[in-house]
């Protein structure tokens, strides 16, 4: 067999398996989209027949979310309405308001620590420290703590908790960022007649665009797809959305279709976001600004 | 030990030619540069030689025997890149000894091969220290005394010492022609540094936009350059260049109080004249001298000095020995040493003389 | 007046010592250059003016104001980075225009534009004014450096090796223009580089710096003729100056012997500083080493170790007792390896040096010394 023919049969075996991988990847994802496109009847098919693509695309489940009762949404019994939006709605303010404090934060502290050396060598590393405790570990005390200080089940407790457990990974990432601009740049910009946060602000911050706007995505993620926390901390005034879906029952039973419906509405905000901001995920926005 | 000829080897990145039908007879054991500017195609020239890339068309042959399918790994040839490529998770001793591990040679032979190559390259006490605590001259000596170790047939350097400070480059520069001539290894050396190609090389190739301007020795090449691209590009001080006509047995510049020259043996028509600056000489105005003109720029280099001499529209150097103390105004005549006149022809850029 | 005095200036990073007192004088207007090895200090000493670096010690004066607490914006100062700092996310335009916009710089809109594209003009790069610093050549993202530093229009320039990334040809020419330049602009601008042919070639004074400190500070040719140390003798002149080292012998009147050479002092000759058993360096430039010439001028005999042609010249190792010396002969010349030769060296152009590397002597056109086989 020739070096080329086993070059072909070899890139072809790769091929196999990477489709073999995404597809084993990707189902969940897919059952999930389906699901909550299946009315009832194809949920809890009497035949014993799996519906791998809905035959009868139904909205039903997606609107029960939101209050209105069709025929067709898939749950045992339909019976009481549900109203997602609350849930959603605290979410979104929870999220944001976590990711926007934790940039605030994690930003300026990066640069300081990749500009200045702020806190000698140990800071970014006890920064770090504060991540490497999993959640569930200090989850109670902190029950605790956000009695005490009466910030349980408030949005603004929430936002604290959110920002503060994510403001590790802003400032792990932005100063991987800011480490690759030459600090002439900023230099170059005091010598120019800026402050130094004037240069930070127009001459520094410009380039990191692209690295800002993939650490307030991935940050943001993590805070929308909590679950823990938001278990935890809130009751029924400040429900998160995924911690309402996971509590989807009514008198009916489980409200599977619901579910489903929630969860690929609740998994499209990330993917359409990413869709808008991608522009801003380019990288090379450096190159030719220094001599290599 | 090998003789690398390639015949009409083509190399094409879509629709851009990096390499243009390039043909290169190198004998076993030499010495050959690879100059030209950046971009002008000798990096991928390398890369070819090497196996890293495929030439779209032409042939590569190592002893005469084709090598253009032979993968990278089996052309038993030795790579030193411009940013050496060190390991950096081990220690100087086992980059160096990397090659004979991957062969799986016994520790004694590679402990014996490594002090040798060290000892060789003057860095045996710094064998165990960790790349981050060396500097780069030495780093340079690792990456050399890796590729050297597995005993290529061939060893490719590109841009080895561009890195390293003006000292020790000379120093490295002077080590490496020592090496080769004790080892004669066939080396291939890219660089965009004439003087770098002029004092190590036996052959030197220049490139230009994918071709071959002119392959040569040194002195060959600095003469008696090919065309107007070689001339202007190899010397420590550029070539002067004018427009000149030929016409009834001499040739004239449009410089204002520029008497004609003397010439034969060429055809009557329009010509650029070259002239590198040691050629021309500086004496006083007087009607005699062949060029007029004043001094614009005084440049002093120690040995010599260059002075930029302005003549009416024209710009042109001149390098004179350091006593003569003239200074900017001043004006001049300028001699001509007839016999080191090049011409060029104004749309090919050939030599014509 | 933008004359600079550096006084007694020490800087340290930890424990290693970047200036040490450094002492410093820039007359107004010059082309001051500032040469020596990476991490001589050059850089330090760039920064430690522009205000980016404060010294532990000393005082900076630019104009004869002393410059400590004075922020870099205020100094009226303006530096070229070793990597151009370019803002790559803004056009040239912007990149020149951004001194201008800063706040406490009342400048008009239309000045501005005037200014910047007068200094686009001036530096050739009109054509290049809408085109971000990654779709430039490095030629012009250089000039694009100097443009910014020039709408400025501070009295001092500082330059930090802005030639070291271009190729070899392009280099030339820059220098030229920049020489040029300074001419036109007349303002003070301190060069910074370790490559010895820009500094010869474009500065008014050359200062040596070794190890954070002033070695030498004098013209191109006092530098090279006159050199007070055998770092500032290495320092310039390619390739550098060869030494030998040698013994003094008194026995009879005043002798410098190796085994293979011998130099005779003569009467006028006064060093009394060395005596018998001294060793001293004998310093001759490779222009000043004849090669291959009659008995006369060349009492000694070596063997040939490499030949370098360099088109203009060749140069000769020559291998004296272990010790390389290189000459460079004309083209014509003819060498090979191994070959023996007959060597010596102009007397009246020789530099001697104390075994600290001070020079005891330098020959300055004048031949004290006669050369003789031992």
């Amino acid at each position: 067999m020739t070096a080329k023919k086993k070059a072909r049969i070899a890139m072809i075996a790769r091929f196999l398996i990477a489709i073999a991988v995404l597809v084993v990847m990707l189902f969940p994802v897919y059952w999930m989209v389906t699901m909550a496109f299946k009315p009832n009847v194809e949920w809890t098919p009497t035949t014993g027949e799996t519906f791998w693509i809905p035959q009868d695309w139904t909205t039903a489940n997606f609107t029960r979310l939101f209050g209105i009762q069709e025929d067709g949404a898939a749950s045992f019994l339909v019976s009481t309405p549900i109203d997602a939006m609350p849930s959603i709605w605290h979410s979104l303010i929870a999220s944001i308001g976590g990711t926007l404090l934790a940039l605030l934060a994690g930003v300026s502290t990066a640069y300081g620590i990749s500009r200045f050396k702020a806190g000698g060598g140990a800071l970014p590393f006890q920064i770090l420290q504060l991540r490497m405790f999993p959640p569930i570990a200090v989850i109670i005390p902190i029950l605790f703590l956000w009695t005490y200080l009466q910030l349980f089940d408030t949005l603004i407790g929430l936002i604290l908790i959110y920002g503060a457990v994510t403001f590790p990974f802003v400032v792990w990432l932005m100063r991987s960022f800011f480490d690759e601009i030459p600090r002439e740049i900023a230099e170059a910009a005091i010598v120019d007649g800026c402050t130094p946060f004037g240069a930070f602000r127009r001459a520094v911050l410009p380039l990191v665009r692209g690295g800002l706007a993939t650490t307030a995505l991935f940050v943001f993620i993590l805070n929308w797809s909590d679950f823990l926390i938001a278990l935890v901390l809130t009751d029924a005034n400040t429900q998160t959305a995924p911690v309402f879906l996971s509590q989807l029952r009514t008198a009916g039973g489980q409200e599977f279709g619901a579910q489903a419906a929630l969860a690929v509405i609740l998994v499209s905000l990330p993917v359409l976001i990413s869709i808008v901001i991608q522009k801003h995920l380019v990288r090379g926005l450096t190159f030719g600004a220094v001599k290599r | 030990m090998a003789r690398i000829e390639l015949v009409g080897v083509t190399k094409k990145f879509g629709l851009f030619v990096a390499v243009d039908n390039f043909q290169l007879d190198i004998p076993d054991g030499s010495f050959v540069a690879l100059l030209g500017p950046s971009g002008c195609g000798k990096s991928t020239t390398m890369n070819m030689i090497s196996g890293l890339e495929a030439p779209s068309t032409g042939e590569i042959f190592f002893d005469g025997k084709l090598i253009n399918d032979v993968p990278a790994g089996s052309r038993d040839v030795g790579f030193v890149f411009q940013n050496y490529a060190i390991f950096t998770h081990l220690s100087a001793f086992e980059n160096i000894a990397y090659g004979l591990r991957v062969r799986k040679t016994d520790t004694a032979e590679i402990n014996r091969r490594v002090l040798e190559v060290a000892r060789l390259l003057d860095i045996e006490p710094l064998l165990q220290r960790r790349p981050n605590k060396l500097s780069v001259n030495d780093l340079q000596k690792v990456a050399i005394g890796r590729s050297m170790i597995v005993e290529p047939a061939i060893f490719l350097l590109d841009e080895p010492f561009s890195n390293l400070d003006a000292g020790f480059r000379g120093f490295m520069r002077a080590e490496l022609k020592a090496l080769q001539r004790r080892l004669n290894q066939t080396m291939i050396y890219v660089t965009h540094d004439q003087v770098e190609a002029m004092s190590m090389a036996e052959h030197i190739a220049i490139m230009d936009q994918g071709r071959l301007q002119q392959y040569g020795t040194p002195d060959e090449v600095y003469s008696h350059p090919a065309n107007r691209f070689v001339a202007e590009f190899v010397g420590s001080t550029k070539m002067n260049f004018f427009e000149a006509s030929v016409a009834e047995g001499s040739i004239r510049l449009e410089m204002p109080g520029s008497q004609p020259i003397p010439l034969t043996g060429v055809e009557a028509g329009f010509v650029t004249l070259g002239i590198r600056p040691e050629f021309l000489h500086l004496e006083a105005p007087s009607d005699s001298a062949p060029w007029r003109g004043e001094v614009d720029l005084v440049e002093p280099l120690g040995p010599r000095t260059i002075y930029h001499i302005r003549s009416g529209d024209h710009r042109f150097r001149v390098s004179a020995p350091p006593t003569l103390d003239l200074k900017t105004g001043e004006a001049v005549g300028v001699g001509v040493d007839a016999e080191r006149i090049h011409l060029f022809d104004n749309a090919t850029g050939l030599a014509v003389r | 007046m933008a004359d600079i005095t550096i006084t007694g200036v020490s800087k340290k990073f930890g424990d290693i010592v970047a200036l040490n007192d450094l002492n410093l004088h820039v007359d107004d207007g010059e082309f001051f250059v500032i040469l020596g090895h990476p991490g001589a200090g050059k850089t330090t000493t760039l920064r430690t003016i522009v205000g980016l670096e404060q010294p532990d010690a000393g005082v900076i004066q630019i104009g004869g104001q002393d410059m400590s607490g004075v922020m870099p914006g205020e100094r009226n100062v303006g530096i070229v980075f070793q990597n151009l700092a370019l803002y790559p996310d803004k056009t040239v335009y912007d990149n020149l225009a951004f001194p201008l916009r800063q706040k406490g710089r009342e400048v008009s809109k239309q000045e501005i534009d005037q200014r910047v594209r007068g200094a686009a003009e001036t530096l050739r790069i009109s054509a290049l004014l809408d085109r971000k610093p990654g779709k430039l050549s490095g030629g012009e993202r250089q000039r694009v450096a100097i443009g910014r530093v020039m709408t400025r229009a501070p009295e001092v320039y500082l330059l930090d090796e802005p030639l070291s990334a271009l190729d070899a040809l392009l280099r030339m020419e820059m220098r030229s223009e920049l020489k040029r330049l300074q001419h036109e602009l007349k303002r003070t601008l301190i060069y910074v580089t370790h490559d010895q042919v820009e500094a010869m070639s474009m500065a008014d004074r050359i200062c040596v710096l070794v190890q954070g400190a002033v070695e030498q500070v004098g013209t191109p040719s006092e530098i090279y003729d006159q050199p007070r140390t055998i770092d500032v003798a290495r320092a310039v002149g390619s390739p550098p100056m060869n030494l030998l080292p040698l013994t003094v012998d008194r026995s009879q009147g005043l002798c410098l012997r190796s085994t293979t050479v011998l130099f005779n002092g003569s009467a006028d000759q006064n060093l009394s500083a060395i005596t018998d058993g001294d060793l001293v360096h004998l310093g001759v430039r490779p222009e000043d080493v004849v090669i291959g010439g009659d008995a006369a001028s060349c009492p000694f005999t070596a063997r040939v170790m490499a030949v370098e042609p360099l088109g203009s010249e060749t140069i000769i190792d020559l291998d004296v007792q272990g010790v390389i010396i290189k000459g460079s002969v004309l083209p014509t010349a003819q060498f090979a390896p191994d070959e023996s030769v007959r060597w010596g060296v102009r007397t009246d152009r020789i530099h001697l040096f104390g075994a600290d590397g001070v020079s005891l002597y330098t020959a300055a056109g004048q031949a004290h010394m006669t050369a003789a086989a031992p």
